[in-house]
């Protein structure tokens, strides 16, 4: 019995305590609402070479020291060169890929990073192949691969994000996803505005009038 | 006063809750006979109460005498169904848009999706969806459009606002964004409802509006330093309001600050 009296006390002191954190720390809910969006985020970050806050996230351009709880004082370089990457370094499956290399630098806590492409800062953003020199602290060097299609006629338009995350990411991702925020990501370093290339072979046109 | 429901009313809706709420059965017909006392031909009174038509003052100021309510209140949400009716005309022809705006209606959307965003705790725990639909539900204007609900859920699942599972739902991220231009439209109406109605409480109704807050700030300004500026503004709003988020209860008001920075 006395037992039983003990565990009907144990219980509804949980009750009471629960009932009394609840009052403490209120339940109440909050949010905003605008105009803006996220791709406009990502497109000032790029624009102004800057960091840009945005619903919780941080979009950084390359370079820039993230001004983050976290990850203050760290950067991501992205290599990018100043012509179009040329698709066919590798194959993927159907398709072509090129490399684009980073590197992290002033990184003063364990990460994992991922990387994420699209034809523009509106998404949807698909998860790339990453490659990343094994320190965990300090410097990396880093080579993602971007997909290119083989049957592209015209240059292709993207955007490249390194996704940051404080320890390891989610254990489940999405392949693609409309907003980077859905990989669960606080801190992402894009790229300027890149294209790809499928170089064309050669064609050898001889005159047809000589030997 | 009464204390009345905080969603945003226009005056159609207080036409029609004045009479059918009454208890007596009204039609339109014996309302505005027996009650206006013949100050409203009955066809008028149902295109007031749909919103197609405005009530002029004097018919307002009867319809306070029968609410047993004091006149300017009922005449400032005149005003601003005015306003807004203006805006959103002008709004239309600003934004190249041939739909019809019929004024506060169009913000409906927008006020919706607030509520349902602030009907979730800001921790992020789960409540039951059961209990989240009804509080959604508890913001429509027309009680018989169910069907709103879950058109608000859908929006705010499509952006991943909003996470749900087995029968419970919590929320993930805080901030929604306007993006068709349904969504726009509304969440615009619903801004110029807010101003309106902020404004219209310090000038037209200084002696009751001690609930409303409106003042202006302002500075020169490096213009590098304004995206730093907004920044920090939207920081401290949000901590505020973070601080302040209560659960919703006879007790609460549902509070909107509408946050305008720009040069001029």
């Amino acid at each position: 019995m006395n037992v039983d009296m003990r565990a009907a006390r144990a219980k509804l002191a949980t009750a009471l305590m629960i009932a009394v954190c609840w009052a403490i720390a209120g339940c109440g809910g909050s949010g905003s609402s605008g105009f803006d969006s996220v791709s406009r985020a990502i497109a000032q970050a790029i624009d102004d070479e800057a960091c840009v806050a945005f619903d919780g996230q941080t979009f950084c351009a390359s370079g820039v020291e993230a001004e983050t709880t976290e990850f203050e004082g760290a950067s991501v370089v992205i290599k990018a060169p100043d012509a179009p990457l040329l698709c066919d370094g590798h194959t993927l499956g159907v398709a072509c890929a090129a490399s684009l290399d980073f590197t992290t630098e002033g990184f003063m806590r364990v990460n994992s990073l991922l990387a994420a492409v699209s034809e523009s800062e509106e998404g949807p953003w698909t998860l790339v192949p990453l490659e990343a020199t094994d320190e965990a602290i300090g410097p990396r060097r880093v080579t993602i691969l971007v997909p290119g299609q083989l049957d592209a006629t015209t240059p292709s338009p993207f955007i490249a994000a390194v996704l940051v995350y404080a320890g390891v990411p989610p254990d489940v991702l999405p392949e693609t996803a409309p907003r980077l925020a859905d990989f669960g990501v606080e801190l992402v370093y894009v790229s300027r505005r890149l294209e790809l290339v499928l170089p064309r072979p050669v064609v050898d046109v001889r005159d047809p009038t000589a030997e | 006063m009464k204390r009345r429901d905080t969603v945003l009313k226009g005056i159609k809706e207080l036409f029609y809750e004045t009479r059918v709420l009454s208890g007596r059965e009204y039609t339109i017909k014996r309302f505005a006979k027996e009650v206006l006392e013949g100050a409203v031909d009955p066809v008028m009174l149902g295109y007031i109460e749909k919103g197609t038509r405005f009530p002029n003052e004097a018919l307002v100021r009867r319809l306070a005498a029968v609410r047993d309510e004091p006149a300017p209140p009922l005449l400032a949400v005149l005003y601003r169904d005015r306003m807004l009716h203006a805006f959103g005309r002008e709004l239309r022809r600003a934004l190249h848009d041939p739909k019809a705006v019929e004024g506060i209606a169009d913000a409906d959307l927008a006020v919706q999706v607030s509520r349902a965003v602030a009907a979730l705790p800001d921790d992020g725990s789960w409540v039951p969806a059961r209990t989240w639909r009804a509080r959604i539900a508890g913001a429509l204007r027309d009680k018989s459009r169910g069907s709103d609900v879950t058109r608000v859920v859908d929006i705010l699942r499509e952006r991943n606002l909003v996470e749900q599972e087995k029968g419970r739902v919590r929320r993930v991220a805080r901030h929604y964004v306007a993006a068709t231009p349904e969504e726009r439209r509304a969440l615009a109406m619903e801004f110029a409802a807010i101003f309106s109605k902020a404004l219209l409480d310090k000038v037209a109704l200084p002696d009751t509006s001690d609930t409303t807050f409106l003042r202006n700030h302002f500075l020169h300004i490096d213009r590098a330093r304004l995206p730093e500026f907004y920044v920090r503004l939207e920081e401290a709003a949000r901590g505020l309001a973070e601080e302040f988020a209560d659960d919703a209860g006879a007790g609460t008001d549902f509070l909107n600050i509408l946050l305008v920075g720009t040069p001029v």
